[in-house]
């Protein structure tokens, strides 16, 4: 094993896993506060990568490498609405039968990536990173893209943000309690209805901006989330039903198994592989790496 | 024997069913016949989600294997002796796979029809239920093993023909699959596999083993402690709808005549699920006659307009989820029901004090 | 076996039970004979419900162990344990809704409990007993009906069928009557007395007044310990078990 290889597998890992997290934070949180499983949550990838798209096609005219800045809200913005008329429209009228909540949503999903196929055509459309994230740092004999560093990044201010949110705002208590026991904060005078509409939309949102960082790897195309959703479940199952902290760690372990079978065996196998390691996993742990206790997940 | 209304409206169907190759036209004939076979899967699920509320996303691993356990025997049977199969030709394999000798017998291909996908479902079942696995959980981690199996075929091209699947059959049992009166025997066959799934399933669900998959559905700590081990059932529940897929996949793919990854895959077997819930998922009858008015319905609208098929699928999804969550058997059932009895005022005050 | 405990059907031998560091249960012993009645009362948090929980498997002790007829029960599956003839009434009722009434009482009557067992139907002898316990719980006229369709009382009726046409040699009944009137309470203790005896019963309650138609020594739990043992009236004669009350102190003197 040569250590240049390895410590590029790692590397490389440590970029998808950021994807990864991004992806899960949303699903960790509106698992953790509605028990909802939202099959349709690669959708938010995926609009997040076609409205980045989209603004480099008009931004990019103008505003050059800058489109980048306009992406991000109008990814965010873009993904946190379809979010909130989700939530609004089906999710919340299916409140406590969350099997029920994720065929539906499968649903959603299958209509969603029918849109994009009418609208985009189903082969990937590319965008054109800025020029400064063209190069890549050189660490000995380690080659470190820029773009991918770039999502690494991203990924470390999202998952700050969502600490701060969560642990040192008003909002995250109300979430923190409602996580508890929603009848309790409920009857405390947390807005429930409202709450759950924000923790999904947020969740969306956050979503739509890893899309960004999805499309400045890779061309999007309608069938993006899908590829990512699977794994992005498996994250949160691995993590701990809830837990962000859980979530970050299992993403970067995810991402690290993934990419270092990927080096030694072909990618199908390496799928292979990390799903039998997690159903394993799951044997030793099955309330993942960081477990909730709460006695209202007893019940469920 | 007295036989309420719907009995006796099953067995008019299944009699209607079996003339079907007087009345019916070539195509028709062997699409019905196909979707028939895909419904004894639906069974399956019925069994496995609508009675013991385990939601499996990833039916289409042991409808695969019942499917791919045939198909290799049709393949090695379709091979001249001493040859390899063409695929593995073209991908330079040189000597055949070990696991695939065997399947050259048809008794031990015949058998691995209903072992493989069983015990497969058996091991799944017993890793998940062992460790009090369940709900949506239960539901990715299928979906996930399935994802598993089917990039594994993908990507195999030397041993499982990868992406274009196990195909170009000549005979089975010494019959030429491309003779003139295999589509109406192929029909009757898979019509008695269906009739037999279903009066086995029906006889099953009657004894205790059906009220013990519903007290787990409704409330599994109960059950546990009334004295029962609740993953035992789950087991014993999700190895009979693997069965049945097993079954399900090896007919399919005699009517079909190939089976590859893309026809087992995540949307099959959610697909399959979202016909019994539209079906109604408690429900027997409701479960198989969803899955095939729907695949019917989906071959008339998907030749016509494929591009709006997708969305009519996805509002169904969220519609029948939504609107009739038991389904049409549920609606039907509902109209018949009396709405339930007033509750008699203080109950067994007399019973009890004469007891006591 | 030890001499000491061939008359007790349950002993709990220096349990100690925590969750996240919290000890709800700390160095409890306790001893119930067979075919006895023993009533547990405690203010709020004192472990009764958790003590429930770990003699039927719910909750393991981090140490100490449950012996129930002289074997170690504290390391079985909850089913095994049920199996042994241990019966839990829980608080909110425990029927299975899908499942009609008398379903409902035949799963609970079979003696087989095993998968393959579960094939064959119910014997002529379970259908009598549930025939006979459908007669006695007034609900013959709704056997066929769901339990999800019975009114709150009647799914209460049922469920103390349930148990006993479980049958179990130990009965352990958490707050029976929550929700009851007076008549139904006292008729709930006579059928209790009916069947101590027979079985071993051990109840967990607040109302003092049912507690006093039961009759039976009393264990008074006070955080996570037995506090005393006695009967009513040496209880509440006591100036420390008052204490202990004080935050409540109406509840032992309120049906005097």
């Amino acid at each position: 094993m040569d250590f240049t290889f390895i410590s590029g597998q790692l590397f490389t890992g440590l970029s998808v896993g950021s994807i990864l997290l991004l992806a899960a934070l949303g699903l960790a949180l509106s698992f953790g506060l509605m028990r909802v499983i939202n099959m349709a949550h690669g959708e938010f990838l995926m609009v997040g990568g076609y409205l980045t798209y989209l603004a480099a096609q008009w931004a990019g005219p103008t505003l050059g490498d800058a489109y980048l800045w306009v992406a991000f809200p109008l990814a965010f913005l873009g993904a946190a609405l379809l979010g909130a008329v989700m939530e609004f429209t089906v999710i919340r009228r299916l409140y406590g039968r969350p099997l029920d909540t994720l065929l539906a949503t499968f649903g959603i999903s299958l209509i969603l990536q029918q849109a994009a196929r009418q609208l985009f055509g189903s082969t990937g459309v590319p965008v054109t990173a800025p020029a400064w994230l063209g190069g890549a740092l050189q660490l000995g004999d380690v080659t470190l893209p820029f773009v991918r560093l770039f999502v690494i990044a991203l990924a470390l201010i999202v998952l700050g943000g969502m600490w701060w949110l969560l642990n040192r705002s008003r909002f995250g208590m109300h979430v923190r309690a409602v996580n508890q026991n929603r009848e309790m904060a409920a009857a405390l005078g947390v807005n429930t209805r409202s709450l759950d509409l924000l923790v999904f939309a947020l969740g969306a949102g956050v979503a739509g901006a890893a899309g960004v960082g999805l499309a400045l790897i890779a061309p999007v195309n309608p069938t993006v989330g899908a590829a990512y959703i699977v794994n992005a479940f498996l994250v949160v199952v691995v993590g701990g039903v809830g837990s962000v902290l859980g979530g970050a760690v299992a993403a970067v372990l995810l991402g690290f198994v993934t990419a270092l079978a990927e080096g030694f065996t072909s990618v199908s196998l390496a799928q292979a592989i990390l799903l039998v390691l997690v159903v394993a996993f799951l044997q030793w742990k099955p309330r993942g790496l960081i477990p909730t206790k709460s006695r209202a997940l007893e019940e469920a | 024997m007295k036989l309420s209304t719907s009995t006796m409206a099953v067995i008019a169907v299944l009699i209607a069913l079996a003339f079907a190759p007087l009345y019916l036209g070539a195509y028709p004939l062997t699409l019905l016949g196909r979707v028939l076979a895909l419904s004894i899967a639906a069974v399956g699920v019925m069994v496995v989600w609508g009675r013991a509320g385990i939601l499996s996303l990833g039916q289409g691993l042991f409808f695969g294997l019942g499917g791919y356990a045939l198909a290799m025997h049709l393949k090695l049977v379709a091979t001249p002796r001493g040859e390899l199969p063409d695929f593995m030709l073209y991908n330079g394999v040189e000597a055949l796979p070990w696991f695939w000798a065997p399947f050259a017998s048809a008794p031990f291909a015949l058998a691995m029809v209903l072992i493989l996908p069983a015990a497969a479902a058996g091991l799944v079942a017993w890793l998940m239920f062992r460790r009090r696995i369940t709900g949506v959980y239960v539901s990715i981690i299928t979906q996930a093993l399935l994802l598993a199996f089917v990039t594994w075929l993908n990507g195999s091209q030397g041993l499982t023909s990868g992406t274009n699947g196990v195909t170009d059959f000549q005979t089975f049992l010494g019959v030429n699959l491309r003779g003139p009166n295999v589509a109406n025997g192929l029909y009757w066959v898979t019509l008695l596999f269906v009739a037999l799934a279903l009066c086995g399933t029906a006889l099953l669900l009657r004894t205790p083993f059906g009220a013990i998959l519903t007290a787990i559905r409704d409330n599994e700590n109960r059950t546990r402690f009334l004295g029962f081990n609740p993953a035992a059932f789950k087991i014993a529940a999700f190895m009979l709808g693997g069965l049945l897929a097993g079954v399900s996949g090896a007919l399919y793919t005699l009517h079909l005549g190939t089976i590859s990854p893309a026809m087992i895959g995540t949307a099959f077997s959610i697909e399959l699920v979202v016909w019994v819930a539209l079906g109604g998922r408690a429900s027997l009858i409701g479960a198989a006659a969803g899955l095939v008015l729907g695949q019917l319905v989906k071959d008339r609208i998907s030749s016509a307009a494929p591009d709006a098929w997708l969305y009519v699928m996805g509002s169904l999804f969220v519609l029948v989820v939504l609107v009739m969550p038991q389904g049409v058997a549920g609606l039907l059932q509902g109209r018949r029901r009396p709405a339930p009895l007033p509750t008699p005022p203080s109950p067994l005050t007399r019973e009890v004090s004469d007891a006591v | 076996m030890p001499s000491d405990t061939h008359e007790a059907l349950l002993d709990v031998r220096d349990i100690t039970v925590s969750f996240d560091g919290f000890k709800a249960i700390t160095n409890l012993s306790l001893s119930v004979p067979k075919g006895s009645l023993r009533v547990l009362i405690g203010p709020n948090g004192a472990g009764k419900s958790t003590l429930l929980d770990t003699i039927i498997g719910k909750v393991r002790p981090d140490t100490g162990e449950v012996r129930f007829d002289g074997q170690v029960i504290s390391t079985l599956p909850e089913h095994r344990i049920a199996g042994l003839g241990i019966c839990r009434k829980f608080q909110a009722p425990g029927v299975l809704e899908g499942l009609s009434v008398r379903e409902n009482l035949l799963l609970t009557a079979r003696r087989d409990k095993g998968v393959l067992g579960i094939l064959k139907s119910p014997t002529r002898a379970e259908q009598d007993r549930a025939d006979e316990l459908l007669h006695l719980t007034g609900l013959t006229g709704r056997a066929d009906v769901p339990a999800a369709l019975l009114a709150h009382g009647e799914k209460q009726w049922l469920e103390i069928g349930m148990v006993v046409a479980a049958d179990p040699q130990l009965l352990l009944l958490d707050e029976p009557t929550a929700g009851m009137t007076a008549q139904e309470t006292a008729q709930t203790a006579a059928l209790i007395h009916t069947l101590a005896g027979r079985h071993t019963v051990l109840v967990i309650d607040h109302d003092m007044h049912f507690v006093e138609l039961l009759n039976a020594p009393i264990t008074v739990l006070h955080q996570g310990q037995v506090f005393r043992e006695g009967d009513l009236h040496t209880l509440r004669a006591d100036p420390d078990v008052m204490e202990i009350y004080l935050g409540r102190p109406r509840e032992l003197v309120a049906h005097d």
